[in-house]
């Protein structure tokens, strides 16, 4: 492992705990030829998030979010409808559930290099309007039983898209 | 006589405006003008950030083009106050307009109550004297990158510039230490550089407070100055009060 990397992780884990097991451990592992970081689990949606998470939070992550780390992660509103479609609704992507960062707890943890890349969550300054985001969210409203958003799509084809 | 309570939470669509939120709910339309001479006060969080808002009556605005802060739940009373001090008349038409520039729809929670400034033997149509309104902007967060100075915050903002004498309140936190503020009005430093609250969101009062008592003569440019001394770009959440001093 190199230099800054293991600072980093160092660095990353002081942010958590005094104590210096997690670095052990990450060494242990890497001896047997297993890749594993630090990353922060969200409680709600399972996404991952960097091993930094808590030491850059204010700074990368959570901005606007009240001093405390929480998940940065979004989640949809079923109670509130989505807003309904008038003459000045051009396309029914501008249709859905309202969302916004679930704000649960997270939790550190060991995991793979590649099981960290799989789930990682997209952070919220990589995507500020949240339009790759919201390709992912749309989909699962699409499909959940609470939504409402597919009753407004057969309106909206009814309609002839207008 | 009671007060009024008006209470919503409604989605915003991606990428559109809405041009009265209060209009957009039918129960609420028989609530859109002022039943008698009050003072409002409104109260609103939203679930994401990108959603502004704007609130006036009749022909006046008394909060303009205003961020709040993200919530999954109702705005609280009085932390979550965007406005509390002004005063419609009967009649009095209340627009709340809400924006929404991200491609996500947002959940606008909020709260007007307006409370009555006479008693139950008002005549309707009687005209009433009202005390001036207090003028609020809010915004955040507004990123201020690596050793950069942010000269003017307030630039081209509708109260930039109060066209009467008023009195000034500014509250400002950051999301992660490293910003300085300073005040002018015109040319006058009223505010040397101090650090501001940590508290990574919408600014609330009072915990939040970071200047009182600025009086401000008319049209005086209000220039509210942030650097950042660190490495890293920071955020930082502001809110003006101008407490006017005479009834436009």
């Amino acid at each position: 492992m190199e230099k800054s990397t293991e600072q980093q992780l160092i660095e990353n884990v002081k942010s958590l705990t005094d104590r210096m097991g997690l670095v052990d451990e990450i060494f242990r592992q890497l001896r047997v030829g297993r890749n594993m970081v630090l990353a922060f689990q969200c409680g709600h949606t399972g996404l991952f998030y960097p091993g930094d998470y808590l030491k850059e939070w204010g700074r990368k992550y959570g901005i606007g979010l009240g001093p405390t780390p929480v998940s940065e992660a979004l989640d949809t509103d079923y109670n509130t409808p989505p807003p309904e479609i008038t003459r000045d609704t051009r396309s029914l992507d501008s249709i859905m559930h309202p969302v916004g960062p679930c704000m649960t707890q997270l939790d550190a943890h060991l995991v793979e290099a590649g099981a960290f890349a799989a789930g990682k969550a997209i952070l919220h300054s990589e995507d500020p309007y949240y339009d790759r985001r919201i390709v992912i969210i749309r989909a699962k409203q699409m499909v959940n039983p609470a939504s409402k958003l597919p009753i407004m799509a057969a309106k909206w084809a009814g309609k002839g898209g207008r | 006589m009671q007060p009024v309570i008006i209470q919503d939470a409604i989605a915003i669509a991606a990428n559109t405006i809405n041009d009265n939120v209060i209009a957009s709910n039918d129960s609420l339309r028989g609530l859109l003008e002022s039943p008698f001479p009050a003072r409002g006060r409104l109260l609103a969080v939203i679930s994401a950030t990108g959603l502004r808002i704007d609130m006036g009556y009749g022909s006046k605005l008394i909060a303009s083009s205003c961020d709040a802060r993200v919530s999954t739940s109702t705005p609280d009373d009085p932390l979550d106050v965007v406005n509390d001090e002004w005063f419609c008349q009967e009649g009095d038409q209340l627009v709340l307009r809400a924006a929404n520039t991200t491609g996500a729809a947002i959940t606008l929670r909020y709260t007007i109550i307006l409370e009555p400034m006479v008693g139950d033997d008002f005549v309707p149509g009687t005209p009433y004297q009202l005390p001036p309104d207090v003028l609020v902007m809010q915004r955040g967060p507004v990123s201020i990158a690596a050793n950069a100075v942010d000269v003017q915050l307030l630039d081209g903002l509708r109260f930039e510039r109060v066209n009467v004498p008023s009195v000034l309140r500014v509250l400002m936190t950051q999301s992660a230490a490293g910003l300085f503020r300073q005040l002018y009005i015109d040319q006058d430093r009223i505010a040397p550089p101090s650090a501001i609250s940590l508290n990574n969101r919408i600014p609330q009062d009072p915990f939040d407070s970071t200047i009182t008592g600025v009086e401000v003569p008319p049209n005086a440019l209000q220039q509210l100055q942030v650097s950042n001394s660190t490495a890293g770009a920071l955020n930082v959440f502001w809110k003006t009060k101008n407490a006017q001093l005479v009834r436009t």
